[in-house]
């Protein structure tokens, strides 16, 4: 299996599989317009992750290595959050600036199926609760006057009688 | 490095967008009381509708000035509670609010693909309209099934009334023809028509009750079965009976 070798921002070289690398479409669209199939010497630089993030990364990919592509985004598919594979979860035990992170170099690297399954975990953080308990999960400052609040219930009455 | 989750407000827009896509109606209204404008984007609107009701006549028509998908998924919602109250006059509400048109073939395409509705009042619906059942059961496949999974796989999307009565014969037939023609290339069937598939399904919903109901003491046997089938139909094709026997046998009743 061909090595590549990857350079996160604060300059940690990590040995990769070029298959694992290849999950990134950011990284696969670069070795492809490179024409780079193995290491030849020069790191790539991945530049807006840091070491930590992107061996949590690199962990993700290589356990999800063989997984059949995703489907592309089915408009009608169900919308559910208590699909996370197991081992997801437990990769996600982490504290949330870290997911934070993980989910921006999702995002960075193009990895869609990490980027899903860390957004539908911040998901579940908001699921089933009032307005107050999501500003508590994401020490949001309450700054509506009590009128405006008050406009807001009102136009949002329809979801309370659920 | 910070250890909390920064306030979605602040997050790059497609990334709280995504994490946003991931929450149903409610909890989206409930999401809007902290981030009024981003839980108010008219895209995660148009996914939840198109979600829970996959086809409307109103999608392929110019929009009005002043829509928007949020408005669509509140009307949407009121009018499935009005269907699944009473599916004469949801149907109507579809209607009188230009988000179905009153047509046969749209109907059963909008039934086909809604999913807040309820089975019974679809059920109820569909009894005072068969040219609609015919439409809604021929918008599903069955080829590549055998005929026992087949009728397991309508009557999974249909509800069984409780008594053999007309509607279960009319879905049936419309059933048979659709299966046949299904399988016209499939050359287990290469002896069969609509009409004997039709008499064949009759023959494994009764093998069903036979062998499931704990009342029957004397359970039908293989060679019984394939005698009886094989007098209805006048078809001598005993090994595609025989394994229909078999597969009641083993996986059970046709309709549960």
């Amino acid at each position: 299996m061909p090595i590549i070798k990857l350079l996160s921002s604060d300059e940690e070289p990590f040995e990769v599989d070029v298959d694992i690398a290849r999950m990134s479409i950011t990284l696969r669209t670069m070795l492809d317009d490179l024409g780079i199939e193995e290491d030849d010497g020069e790191p790539i630089p991945v530049q807006n992750v840091n070491s930590s993030i992107l061996r949590k990364v690199i962990q993700w990919c290589t356990y999800h290595k063989n997984d059949p592509p995703t489907p592309d985004d089915d408009e009608q598919r169900e919308k559910r959050t208590d699909d996370i594979p197991s081992w997801d979860a437990d990769f996600l035990k982490v504290d949330q600036g870290t997911l934070f992170e993980i989910i921006l170099a999702a995002n960075y690297l193009d990895i869609k199926g990490l980027l899903d399954v860390t957004c539908k975990t911040v998901a579940n953080m908001i699921r089933g609760k009032t307005p107050e308990e999501i500003r508590k999960t994401f020490n949001i400052k309450n700054d509506f006057t009590p009128q405006e609040e008050e406009q807001i219930r009102r136009e949002n009455e329809w979801c309370e009688e659920k | 490095m910070s250890t909390e989750l920064p306030d979605l407000a602040y997050w790059p827009p497609e990334l709280s967008l995504h994490v946003l896509s991931n929450l149903n109606a409610t909890d989206l209204c409930l999401a809007s009381c902290v981030w009024d404008e981003l839980a108010k984007d008219d895209c995660l609107w148009h996914s939840l509708c198109y979600s829970q009701w996959g086809y409307l006549s109103c999608y392929f028509k110019p929009k009005p000035k002043n829509f928007s998908y949020h408005k669509l998924y509140l009307r949407l919602d009121e009018a499935s509670v009005t269907f699944n109250a009473d599916c004469h006059l949801g149907i109507n509400y579809f209607i009188k609010y230009g988000l179905l048109h009153d047509d046969p073939q749209e109907i059963a395409r909008f039934l086909h693909k809604a999913k807040p509705l309820d089975r019974t009042q679809v059920r109820y619906y569909l009894e005072s309209r068969p040219e609609i059942l015919d439409s809604l059961i021929n918008l599903h496949n069955f080829d590549n099934l055998s005929l026992a999974n087949a009728l397991r796989k309508l009557f999974h999307i249909f509800e069984t009334p409780d008594t053999a009565n007309h509607y279960l014969h009319l879905m049936v037939e419309i059933f048979s023809k659709r299966f046949a023609q299904c399988n016209s290339n499939n050359w287990l069937f290469r002896n069969h028509t609509p009409e004997t598939i039709y008499v064949l399904c009759f023959s494994l919903i009764m093998l069903s009750v036979d062998l499931s109901n704990p009342h029957i003491k004397n359970k039908m046997s293989k060679r019984e079965f394939i005698r009886n089938v094989r007098g209805a139909i006048r078809v001598a094709d005993d090994e595609l009976y025989g394994h229909l026997y078999d597969d009641i046998y083993l996986r059970g009743h046709i309709a549960k």
